[in-house]
């Protein structure tokens, strides 16, 4: 398969303090690449490096054929004395009508697509946040924890749909998570970046054993 | 007896209330009141440019005003904390007018003009001035509307979404500072933050989306002006702190009724 996303010694961080040093990983269309590591190590730098919204140190970053990106970050539904429905804030983005459908189905808006944002528990933001990241049907999706928050069923739901839209689509998938469900069920690839040698090693092996292709960056605090 | 004096006064709150429809929200969403309450206070050095340098009191206001917006610029673009940093500034400014007004201009009452205006002494010219402000307010926000929301959400996907978002949000920011310089210029900063902030926060608990709490504040700022109009004729009281306090009060009922509702 063609890759969708190439990167190759990268270097990311922010002005005068480099967080992770010379990355090399591919994403495939149809693949899903979780990116693991601790607290503080970089995870959300890198996403926000791919993006383009944070200005990468050193290396190359090739992204071929994207329509568009989407992405999925880490926010929060409650913004002071702003009334908005899970309606209204869907219409700010571009939607195909067939598609918007489709996505309040699979991912059950319905129930709450009238209910104002304030109002919603972090689970069911969460699940608007995700239809949001693929409004537009985008070639290339990075999510940021997209499963913090949500109940194992939705856990599940979440990565269930996304392994589907990345084949319906032929779509690349970037996701940062803590969690190892994801890794063993779904990652076709797993980032692993971590500073700690020994979970590196442990970590490493579990993932071998489910027969998934890994890589280690090593954390450097000098 | 004859109301005459009274109709561009009238005419002048209707078109405020109108303004702070859009720009109260806007103040509300991205969390600026202080911000406002810092240019309204600066409109004291607006005076005193206009009494020092012999500059149209609209020109010296708006210098100050779009001054403050670059100002925040720089404060979001150090990471700076806006809560801590604009009351400093604001104070400091303020203190800096006064030692001017008291040592320079000889003109202590310029502070009470400033605080209180008085609505009944605007012109034709004010009418105008908040007219043309009002359509360009009304034209930026319904055009630059769907950025607008999405950055109080996510400044990333604002900027992944859209292009020129930081220019948009500098845009929404010079409104808000120029429709406050306008309002206080005009009619005080009682009166001005009042309407701008007041009918907005009501409008809130009464809206099911950002367009109907804009439409709302614009008709319940309206609604205030209009009794407060009314009670300053029938009971001989000053304008502007009559309609301030029909808008508290209108806001306190408006609460009321919905906690039981």
């Amino acid at each position: 398969m063609p890759n969708i996303l190439n990167v190759q010694a990268l270097n990311i961080g922010y002005a005068k303090k480099i967080l992770l040093k010379n990355l090399n990983f591919s994403v495939e269309t149809g693949e899903i690449l979780v990116v693991l590591g601790a607290n503080g190590i970089g995870k959300s730098t890198l996403v926000k490096t791919l993006l383009g919204l944070v200005p990468a140190l050193s290396g190359i970053i090739e992204v071929y054929k994207p329509s568009s990106y989407g992405f999925m970050p880490q926010m929060r539904p409650d913004q002071p004395h702003l009334p908005m429905t899970v309606a209204d804030f869907m219409d700010i983005f571009s939607w195909d009508p067939l598609w918007k459908k489709e996505v309040i189905k699979q991912l059950e808006l319905g129930f709450f697509w009238n209910k104002q944002l304030q109002h919603l528990s972090f689970g069911m933001w969460q699940r608007v946040n995700l239809a949001q990241a693929v409004s537009s049907q985008p070639k290339l999706i990075f999510l940021d924890e997209p499963t913090q928050g949500l109940d194992i069923h939705w856990q599940t739901r979440t990565y269930e749909f996304l392994a589907k839209y990345a084949v319906q689509f032929q779509a690349g998938i970037c996701c940062v998570s803590h969690d190892t469900v994801a890794v063993t069920n779904y990652a076709d690839k797993v980032l692993c970046l971590d500073h700690q040698p020994a979970h590196q090693v442990s970590l490493t092996k579990r993932i071998s054993e489910v027969g998934k292709q890994f890589i280690i960056y090593q954390h450097d605090h000098s | 007896m004859s109301f005459s004096f009274f109709y561009i006064p009238f005419i002048y709150s209707l078109l405020l209330s109108g303004l702070c429809g859009p720009i109260g929200s806007l103040i509300l969403w991205r969390r600026m009141s202080f911000f406002g309450e810092t240019i309204a206070h600066g409109s004291l050095l607006g005076f005193v440019l206009q009494h020092l340098l012999g500059w149209p009191l609209e020109l010296s206001m708006s210098i100050v005003a779009i001054g403050y917006c670059v100002l925040l610029e720089v404060i979001d673009h150090q990471e700076l904390d806006q809560s801590s940093f604009l009351p400093m500034l604001s104070y400091g400014v303020m203190g800096a007018s006064l030692i001017l007004i008291e040592k320079i201009i000889h003109n202590p009452s310029l502070v009470y003009t400033v605080l209180i205006g008085d609505i009944l002494l605007v012109r034709p010219y004010d009418c105008q001035l908040l007219a043309g402000m009002l359509i360009v307010v009304c034209f930026s926000i319904s055009y630059y509307y769907r950025p607008l929301i999405l950055i109080l959400f996510s400044k990333d996907l604002g900027y992944l979404n859209y292009t020129h978002v930081r220019a948009i949000s500098f845009l929404m920011n010079v409104l808000i500072a120029l429709s406050v310089a306008i309002a206080v210029q005009a009619v005080g900063i009682l009166l001005g933050m009042a309407l701008l902030t007041i009918p907005s926060l009501t409008a809130y608990y009464c809206s099911a989306s950002p367009k109907k709490m804009i439409i709302y504040s614009a008709l319940l700022a309206m609604l205030f002006s209009c009794i407060g109009f009314m009670a300053s004729l029938f009971f001989n009281l000053a304008v502007g702190p009559t309609i301030t306090l029909v808008a508290l009060v209108g806001h306190l009922l408006v609460r009321f009724l919905l906690a039981f509702r």
